[in-house]
């Protein structure tokens, strides 16, 4: 009798399986699995002072710099990024206008995206704020995905009367960034 | 067959809480000697089946069911998902327990007419894993930032824990007198797998800024503990079956051992009046064998690049700033493997219960009741908790046990605790000769669909048993 132990055990099991049971439910929805999360992302600031572009008396018109940004490229974002939004806010309150460029660039610096904005002069030094957007969808993705480096340029446009800015000059010229990233995450296959 | 078979085992151990409301008291059962050792034993001596004396398999999930999410009721899935998610809580957990009794018997001490010791031993495997839901890191993937600009993500939300173990047991029984009989249980944990990763801490928040739109503050401080993991994920093969035979050798020689104590008594108030009680598992394991840990530490406030311009004479170069820059971001991100021995508790089980018990047995030969043939029903409450990483998991039932006739016992039960407020059990014991056989199921109601159930426990056994009458 204790050999047919295993046997009953078994059945126990059966029974249990086949009179309880999973109904009304199809696993197969997890197919249409699809999630959407919004990530904003601060990116690159500058805060720099009128005097700043004054050096030994000689003006410096033009600032640049490079940034690397890899995340951009990231297989992740690549997979899934479904749109981007860029917002740059410039507060300027030096008497000075400028010329801004940014430029996305890929790994063999060929220019992927190019943005261009102008930034008014401030006659009284009081605070102006330029607002720029800028949005990467559908295939223009591609063009953010490829870029790993940005470059900064703005360019500080002659004065009206042809003054210069000196150690004593007042105002500042701010920037801030941030990019709205809308992820798409489906069910891998 | 033997896949199939392996299968059917685990699924039944995926579906079916540690609670054993229905088994727990039920005297006739010798394995209610491992959840109470100061039970009242009603026998000379047993023996269980090897494997199959006692298989126990429990699954629970607080706050959601299988049904909430995957219905097949034409609503959105993904929508369906997003209000299961935002209806739980952080203390929502999931838990799976399983058990199987390998070996185990017991014996009677003592004078043949009056045996007032009861020697129990054995040995059982067990699985307890316990997650709880990490609500903010679902809603951070779910949602991301965006929307929750100022909200706190907090990062001790991820909190599991989960065990393989095997215990050898021997335990102590006596009836000091006619009201009172305590027991104790020595046990010898052995450990083949443990994770943990219970005391995080740390936040991630993206607030406004002033320098620029917005700051991002992680503050990390997170950690995983494994032992019995490393040498399975290291070695080359990828058979199931070599790392089955990895586990069986760590039943009993893991290295990374523990001990442990149970506790109880069972105090009769009056005749029919009876208070009892145990703790269970009181006891560590000492991980000191085959670990692999991991750590996250660091903390970091970003609010984005600010570039330099060299134009402006800066002292730093862009070349030290980007080092600066990545460095600080890889430092957040580096986790640290150690293997740093360290000791786990098990969870401690509490179960109580006050009984109440009437309706002697009429003797057909002179319509009189028999004085020492004990009482047929009993009614009761019983209290279950388990010591859980934040705070401990209840359960009150309410139950019924009838003797059927000599041979067949019932106890159904209405159990209250975190998952239902309706959940029906039933056990029987029915003795067959010597051969004892045991069944407990709860959740009854939900049985017909299991989908939408939130806990299911299950167990059953083989014995043979000797009663002190034959």
């Amino acid at each position: 009798m204790l050999k047919l132990i295993p046997k009953f055990a078994f059945i126990c099991l059966l029974f249990f399986q086949s009179t309880s049971c999973v109904k009304d439910v199809d696993f197969e929805q997890s197919e249409d699995l699809l999630v959407t999360p919004a990530l904003e992302v601060s990116l690159v600031r500058f805060n720099e002072a009128a005097n700043r572009f004054s050096v030994d008396g000689t003006e410096i018109t033009i600032i640049r710099d490079s940034v690397r940004i890899e995340i951009f490229s990231d297989d992740f974002v690549v997979d899934n990024l479904r749109r981007a939004e860029f917002l740059f806010e410039t507060t300027n309150s030096i008497n000075r206008a400028f010329e801004a460029e940014i430029q996305f660039l890929n790994d063999d610096n060929t220019e992927q995206h190019l943005i261009q904005f102008e930034v008014e002069a401030s006659p009284t030094n009081q605070e102006l704020v330029t607002i720029n957007e800028e949005i990467f969808e559908n295939d223009a993705i591609n063009d953010l995905t490829s870029t790993t480096k940005l470059i900064l340029t703005f360019t500080m446009q002659p004065s009206t009367d042809g003054s210069v800015l000196n150690e004593n000059s007042i105002g500042s010229i701010k920037f801030k960034s941030k990019g709205a990233f809308y992820i798409d995450l489906i069910s891998p296959e | 067959m033997k896949r199939i078979s392996l299968i059917l085992l685990l699924f039944t151990c995926i579906t079916y809480s540690q609670n054993k409301q229905v088994l727990y008291g039920f005297n006739e059962i010798p394995q209610s000697l491992l959840i109470n050792p100061g039970a009242s034993i009603t026998n000379d001596w047993y023996m269980g089946i090897p494997l199959f004396s006692h298989i126990h398999a429990n699954f629970g999930a607080s706050g959601v069911s299988v049904y909430d999410v995957f219905a097949d009721d034409g609503r959105d899935f993904n929508q369906k998902l997003r209000t299961a998610i935002n209806g739980m809580i952080d203390t929502d957990f999931f838990t799976v327990n399983q058990q199987l009794e390998l070996f185990s018997g017991g014996f009677a001490l003592g004078s043949s007419y009056e045996k007032k010791e009861y020697i129990s031993f054995g040995m059982y495997q067990e699985l307890d894993v316990f997650i709880y839901f990490p609500k903010d890191y679902a809603i951070l993937a779910l949602e991301g930032n965006q929307n929750n600009i100022n909200r706190v993500f907090d990062l001790s939300d991820l909190n599991v824990s989960g065990e393989v173990i095997s215990a050898l047991h021997l335990g102590y029984n006596k009836k000091v007198n006619e009201k009172l009989t305590y027991g104790v249980r020595g046990k010898l944990y052995s450990s083949i797998l443990n994770f943990n990763s219970t005391k995080n801490k740390g936040r991630f928040i993206t607030r406004n800024g002033t320098d620029n739109f917005y700051e991002h503050i992680f503050d990390l401080d997170l950690a995983l503990r494994t032992s019995g993991l490393k040498s399975l994920l290291d070695d080359d093969n990828s058979e199931i079956g070599n790392d089955v035979s990895t586990f069986a050798k760590r039943l009993l020689f893991s290295g990374n051992v523990g001990l442990g104590l149970d506790l109880g008594f069972t105090y009769k108030l009056s005749d029919q009046l009876t208070v009892d009680a145990s703790l269970q598992d009181i006891g560590f394991i000492l991980h000191s064998k085959d670990i692999k840990n991991y750590e996250l530490n660091g903390s970091l406030v970003f609010d984005g690049i600010n570039p330099i311009f060299p134009e402006t004479g800066d002292e730093q170069t862009a070349d030290d700033y980007w080092e600066q820059v990545s460095g600080n971001f890889e430092n957040l991100f580096d986790v640290k493997e150690t293997t740093t021995k360290y000791t786990t508790w098990r969870p401690v089980k509490l179960n109580s219960a006050i009984r109440y018990s009437f309706g002697k047995e009429l003797s057909e030969e002179c319509d009189c009741t028999s004085e020492d043939s004990g009482y047929l029903n009993s009614i009761g409450a019983q209290l279950f908790a388990v010591n859980r990483p934040r705070q401990p998991q209840l359960a009150l039932t309410a139950f019924y046990y009838r003797r059927l006739f000599e041979q067949f016992r019932l106890k159904a039960t209405y159990t209250i605790d975190t998952f239902s407020n309706k959940n029906i059990g039933l056990g029987m014991s029915a003795h067959l000769g010597n051969l004892n056989i045991y069944a407990t199921v709860d959740n009854l109601l939900e049985f017909q669909n299991l989908a939408k159930t939130q806990s299911v426990s299950l167990q059953f056994g083989f014995n043979l048993i000797f009663d002190k009458n034959e």
